[in-house]
């Protein structure tokens, strides 16, 4: 609500600072585009060479390779592309060959509109070629791997698909591990990403819309949902809010995702994103939609749930009764993970008949002779676990070993045995940290949150706490996805099914009733066999009826 | 009207405000400049207005090392005493002359000096009814002598003799009820008037530096004075008398020999009648089931007439020791089994009438006892090693 507020009075003064700057710089950029389209493609081979190198800046690693060929070697052509972005053996097997033995022993030679036509239609080999007659085209076609052919004397060229570099096989992803599951994760490669999550749902209905986003980088951004399941409102939404990016670049899906997001000033995010294909492939087929982004493993999905940081794909692959345990333990841990160190420090600032007597004494053993009061201490002992972490993360991987040693040993044992931080605080502080990686998308948030509980802990005790956590539930329920209530799966009770606990994959027969738009049915309710052998009776029943009808 | 941002101000402002509005408690302190109160001590002084106060803090609990460190030696509790007139005053010198502030909330026990208790105890409880910090479900005992004895002499119990107390009396709790009295059971029967309050009495015994505390008994208390006691003897017949006990031990003798027999879940339904003219008859039926513990002797017997024989014994020694006790308690006129609240609630109209002359009335009860216990078991074996030969 007061996120609202804000966001609004920022669009207004953003869009009021737009119309300004518009008014003043249209008639500059209206030259500029006309510039552009200036620049025309010629009969001249060598003209067009220019032009091209010109609209590429004459970049070094632009390759222009000049060739002649027909039955004797009359026509003079070129080929430009960009090295490293093609696949040598297709330009050579699929272009330069089949142009150098063509016209061998032809008697008659095309004149020079047809040519292109029967260069795109008869000679090249590859599995796209489009013929272009704008040289800002052309350059685009290079720019994305493709090969441009230009031969002299013809208007246009052909722009041929040679795409191919270096990429990353599909892995295992680090960020989303699984004990039971499939293992492979997304990659750099747009394509790629789209095929595997194409390879899990095989139906007609998956489709997929592409987009061209940043003007700098030129980045695909794909959209990938279920026609008739997603609702078409929010997949408007989304393209929405994307068309209307104006971005000069797009490294990473996290670009998208603040770009498009409900809510930029909560800690907590609303929209997820997964590295695993399954997790992406179950969470369109229940009505989201993915954003795929090239050049990252990580597709963002939307709308985002609150109980999504808390499912995982193992969830669904381990059997019911286990994943509800998990869950309910998920559920524990991210309480304890914002809330550990506050009621810890209410405990000890305020409630000290809330402790058990001889726990009480443990804890006055403690405390005995450490400097700072337990707040301050609490701060320390997090803010050296967060640095600790970082370290962890961004150090090379035989140096973050040597500081997680160096970590352990000085935040458990040193610091407590000289004395500046009591023992059950080290306790506290790395119950909590553990606990926070539970919930991996949780994660941020509840490192920022528990600072902040702590302070009305200190401040006021167990009712700081309450006060605390009310406001975070009043926050939580306030936030939307793409017009879905973050605590949607907690308001009705047939979705209820998959949040605490996790009902037998049989008893899940619909889709969440706040994403999905249409058909809802995901199968017919039924409990599995008990009595052994009951397919073959159903057989023998079926055999039976045949033969009497 | 108001417009929306002057609402979502004033919403920003109440939310602001509420955590001041609403709690300033701002009492925020550490566990370090706090003194964690195991035991508080009452005695009298000679000057009859004033009142010598001892508190124990605890600075550890033995075998708690916390930190890996070797036991550091010293004592582990900290002795204040002062003589003050009040106990509040008392309390406000100690935290006046320390850095630290007492905590009262897990102060686990309260005693009594004998001679306290022999003046009367009620001016020294209203701290303790009153004050938030002190809870009434804290448990009080009378020590003989001195109360601050229990807490300055270093135990081989336990070093925090407080908390050691403590347990005592809650473990006797387990045994029944009655024998652990809570600052609450105490004042509940000091308010009936007629009822007379118990408090267990403890002990410290033993040479300078091997200390030890032990159960003595119960005092009876006529009002807030203490007039009389039970021994640990009798006041199994007390609380026998006043049923709902789980477990405990019958000695039945017979020339040499002896037997423990190990009763459970022994219930007493009690029966009050009064008649027109003010007599009240006393009906106690004790009803529980017994095994044998420990046997010596009854070399002359066989187990089928054993057991019979020893139930007899163990019904006849609980029906003494209830009327010993309650003879005890008649001779000081105190009303320890709670007859008159009985009386009042069962027969409210009567009661009223002899009210009044309670204090005649109580001696004169005429008390029935009557035991019956059901033999469940011989332990592992049947018959004692005596008996073999009297069977061959």
């Amino acid at each position: 609500m007061l996120f609202g507020y804000l966001i609004r009075k920022l669009r207004f003064l953003t869009s009021y600072r737009n119309i300004q700057h518009q008014s003043g710089n249209s008639a500059n950029e209206e030259t500029k585009v006309e510039k552009q389209n200036e620049i025309k493609i010629q009969k001249s081979l060598h003209e067009n060479l220019k032009n091209l190198k010109n609209i590429l800046c004459d970049s070094q690693d632009l390759n222009v390779h000049s060739i002649r060929f027909g039955s004797e070697s009359q026509f003079s052509a070129a080929i430009v592309f960009f090295d490293g972005m093609i696949d040598n053996p297709t330009l050579t097997d699929g272009i330069l060959r089949p142009l150098m033995l063509w016209g061998m022993g032809k008697k008659e030679d095309p004149d020079d509109t047809d040519l292109l036509n029967i260069l795109e239609q008869e000679v090249v080999c590859a599995s796209t070629v489009t013929k272009e007659e704008a040289l800002s085209e052309l350059a685009a076609g290079c720019l994305c791997g493709e090969t441009v052919l230009l031969v002299d004397g013809c208007m246009g060229g052909l722009v041929i698909n040679t795409k191919g570099w270096e990429k990353r096989s599909v892995t295992e992803p680090a960020s989303e591990t699984v004990v039971r599951g499939p293992r492979e994760g997304f990659t750099e490669n747009l394509r790629t990403n789209t095929s595997l999550i194409r390879r899990k749902i095989r139906n007609g209905q998956l489709k997929l819309e592409q987009l061209k986003v940043g003007e700098k980088t030129q980045t695909t951004v794909c959209l990938m949902y279920l026609e008739g399941v997603a609702n078409p409102k929010i997949v408007e939404e989304v393209q929405y809010r994307i068309s209307q990016l104006d971005v000069e670049s797009i490294l990473e899906s996290g670009y998208i995702e603040e770009y498009i997001e409900d809510a930029p000033f909560s800690p907590f995010s609303t929209v997820d994103y997964s590295e695993k294909p399954d997790v992406v492939a179950a969470r369109i087929l229940e009505g989201r939609i993915a954003i795929v982004v090239d050049g990252t493993p990580f597709v963002l999905t939307v709308p985002m749930l609150f109980i999504e940081s808390f499912q995982t794909a193992e969830d669904y692959y381990v059997r019911p009764m286990y994943a509800s345990l998990l869950r309910i333990i998920r559920f524990i841990a991210y309480f304890i993970t914002v809330f550990a160190p506050a009621v810890y420090i209410a405990l000890n600032s305020f409630h000290h008949e809330l402790i058990p007597t001889t726990l009480l004494f443990t804890f006055a053993k403690a405390r005995e002779g450490t400097p700072f009061p337990v707040f301050v201490e609490a701060l320390i002992m997090i803010f050296a676990f967060e640095i600790l972490r970082e370290a962890g993360v961004r150090l090379p991987r035989p140096v973050g070993q040597a500081i997680s040693i160096v970590g352990a040993l000085i935040m458990g044992d040193a610091a407590v045995s000289a004395g500046i931080v009591g023992a059950p605080m080290v306790i506290t502080i790395a119950i909590t940290a553990v606990a926070g990686f539970l919930v991996p998308s949780q994660t941020d948030s509840g490192s920022m949150l528990r600072v902040v509980m702590m302070i009305p802990a200190a401040v006021l005790g167990l009712y700081g706490v309450a006060f605390g956590f009310l406001g975070m539930l009043v926050h939580l329920a306030s936030l939307e996805s793409f017009g879905v209530p973050y605590f949607d799966s907690f308001s009705n009770t047939r979705d209820m099914q998959d949040t605490l606990i996790r009902a037998p994959l049989w008893a899940m027969t619909r889709r969440p009733k706040g994403i999905a738009r249409g058909d809802m049915t995901r199968g017919h309710f039924f409990i599995p066999p008990l009595r052994p052998f009951a397919s073959d009776k159903h057989q023998e029943d079926d055999a039976q009826e045949g033969g009497e009808s | 009207m108001i417009t929306k941002g002057k609402r979502i101000v004033a919403l920003l402002l109440i939310f602001m405000m509420l955590p001041g509005l609403l709690s300033g408690c701002w009492d925020s302190r550490e566990i370090d400049k706090l003194f964690i109160v195991t035991g508080i001590a009452i005695d009298a002084t000679d000057d009859p207005d004033q009142v010598d106060v001892t508190m124990q803090i605890g600075k550890e609990r033995k075998g708690e090392a916390g930190l890996g460190e070797a036991q550091t030696g010293g004592s582990s509790t900290i002795v204040l005493n002062t003589v003050n007139d009040t106990i509040m005053g008392a309390i406000r010198e100690f935290n006046r002359n320390s850095n630290r502030k007492l905590l009262l909330q897990h102060n686990p026990i309260r005693l009594f000096g004998i001679e306290v208790a022999e003046h009367g105890v009620k001016k020294h409880i209203d701290l303790f009814l009153r004050d938030q910090q002190a809870r009434l479900e804290v448990p009080v005992a009378i020590v003989e002598g001195r109360a601050a004895d229990v807490l300055t002499g270093t135990l081989d119990q336990d070093p925090l003799s407080g908390m050691f107390v403590a347990g005592l009396l809650e473990d006797l709790s387990k045994v029944s009820v009655e024998l652990q009295v809570r600052m609450l059971d105490f004042v509940s029967r000091l308010l009936q008037e007629t009822v007379a309050p118990m408090m267990p009495i403890i002990a410290v015994v033993g040479e300078e530096d091997k200390k030890e505390i032990k159960t003595v008994g119960m005092g009876i208390f006529k009002g807030d004075k203490l007039v009389g006691r039970l021994d640990n003897d009798q006041s199994l017949g007390y609380i026998w008398a006043m049923g709902d006990v789980s477990q405990f031990n019958v000695k039945v003798q017979e020339g040499i020999d002896k037997a423990i027999l190990h009763v459970s879940k022994l219930k007493t339904k009690r029966e009050v009648t009064i008649s027109d003219d003010g007599v009240v008859k006393v009906k106690l039926s004790m009803e529980g089931g017994a095994s044998i513990a420990e046997m010596e002797g009854f070399g002359n017997m066989t187990p089928q007439n054993l057991i019979p024989h020893l139930k007899d014994l163990a019904q006849e020694e609980m029906k003494q020791t209830v009327t010993e006790a309650f003879q005890i308690s008649q001779g000081l006129n105190a009303d320890m089994l709670a007859i008159s609240a009985t009386l009042e609630q069962r027969h409210p109209k009567k009661w009223e009438k002899i009210k009044d002359r309670w204090d005649e009335i109580y001696p004169t009860i005429e008390l029935t006892v009557d035991a019956n216990l059901k033999i469940l078991g011989t332990g592992q074996i049947i018959q004692s090693l005596e008996m073999e030969e009297a069977m061959k």
